[in-house]
């Protein structure tokens, strides 16, 4: 009776640690793109799927008046503009222009694909001669700064900051203060917000990322702050629109109202969206190369703003 | 005699337990969704 006993107390505390451990797995760490869940190998964007001058890829083909055949301003960019980019030098560039060798493009390439961190170092330290991306975070200022380096920015399109939470989360709107209330720890229950009666896991990026310093931009004075618990809680996160509805376009993830205004085309177009931001063609001042400001008045005519509105982005007109 | 191994067996079973969960939430803490943020929260449990 006593051997029972004891091999029963040790089984229970088996499974005492066994169902925390699974419970902890598949609420959290399946999910996470990690060697045991599906998303392992995930990549931001597939570049292989918007590569220039080829007959399956997903950007838009347009034509152009202008053709550079020499000294080709080198490209590169923020991850989610890499469909305008690709597009652009598809219209503008000569065929043997880019290289891709299965993985990324390269060295010699005239489209490289860094995203938005590597490419503003890029672009300062001169390995690349104009990127697309967000506005700079104050590193990356900084870091121009500090190199002696001016830099030009261009605002060429515009993109709506969103909020993503899952398709089953009740919630579908909320106003800016509340989501600043989430992401500085005000708010740590959906229940607080009208929604079901779980934690709030406020979800934000690496420092540097395009998203991050606008969601940095977005809080103001308030720091980013969020309970220990958190990790348990139903997830709310932001990025561009194009990058959500676009580039990824998972159904199980929905895009929320923000002061009541969901962030379609024609509500960034008209305005109505509360989070609209300008994307930049960014260049150095110092840049000698003649055809890097053709090419960046050539983006800001007709022709370059179609590419950017048939991308899925937002035109200046 | 008996008792001790069957009470060796089952702090070792202990420790093991104790180490797996440690070294879980620490993985857990550092497995951060940057990236993958998207796929992380289609993936939530409702």
């Amino acid at each position: 009776m006593k051997l029972f006993k004891q091999i029963l107390s040790m089984l229970l505390v088996l499974l005492v640690f066994a169902s925390f451990n699974l419970s902890l797995y598949l609420m959290y760490t399946s999910r996470c793109a990690n060697n045991f869940s599906d998303a392992k190998g995930m990549k931001v964007i597939e570049p292989e799927k918007y590569l220039p001058f080829d007959e399956d890829s997903l950007i838009v083909k347009a034509d152009s008046t202008l053709k550079l055949t020499e000294d080709l301003p080198v490209l590169d960019g923020a991850a989610a503009l890499l469909p305008v980019y690709s597009a652009i030098a598809n219209a503008v560039y000569p065929a043997d222009s880019c290289f891709f060798d299965g993985e990324s493009y390269t060295s010699e390439s005239a489209v490289q694909f860094t995203n938005t961190v590597r490419a503003y170092k890029g672009v300062v330290d001169g390995t690349c001669d104009l990127i697309l991306c967000a506005a700079p975070s104050k590193e990356q200022l900084k870091y121009a700064e500090d190199k002696g380096v001016e830099l030009v920015f261009v605002p060429v399109g515009y993109e709506a900051f969103v909020f993503i939470v899952n398709e089953n989360n009740p919630v579908n709107d909320l106003t800016s203060e509340q989501i600043r209330g989430i992401y500085s720890g005000e708010y740590v229950s959906w229940s607080q917000l009208g929604g079901a009666n779980r934690f709030i896991n406020p979800l934000d990026r690496i420092e540097g990322s395009g998203s991050q310093t606008v969601m940095l931009n977005f809080m103001g004075d308030k720091q980013i702050k969020k309970s220990p618990l958190a990790f348990m809680g139903a997830t709310i996160g932001f990025s561009f629109r194009y990058y959500v509805e676009g580039i990824v376009g998972n159904a199980d993830v929905k895009m929320i109202s923000v002061d009541g205004v969901y962030p379609d085309k024609e509500n960034i177009r008209n305005g109505s969206y509360p989070l609209v931001y300008n994307f930049y063609a960014v260049y150095r001042a110092d840049n000698k190369n003649e055809n890097v400001k053709a090419l960046v008045d050539w983006i800001l005519s007709e022709e370059g703003q179609y590419i950017i509105d048939q991308s899925g982005y937002v035109a200046l007109s | 005699m008996k008792n001790k191994l069957y009470y060796g067996i089952f702090l070792s079973l202990l420790a093991l337990c104790v180490l797996f969960t440690a070294v879980h939430v620490i993985y857990l803490f550092n497995a951060y969704p940057d990236s993958s943020i998207i796929y992380f929260i289609s993936k939530e449990w409702w």
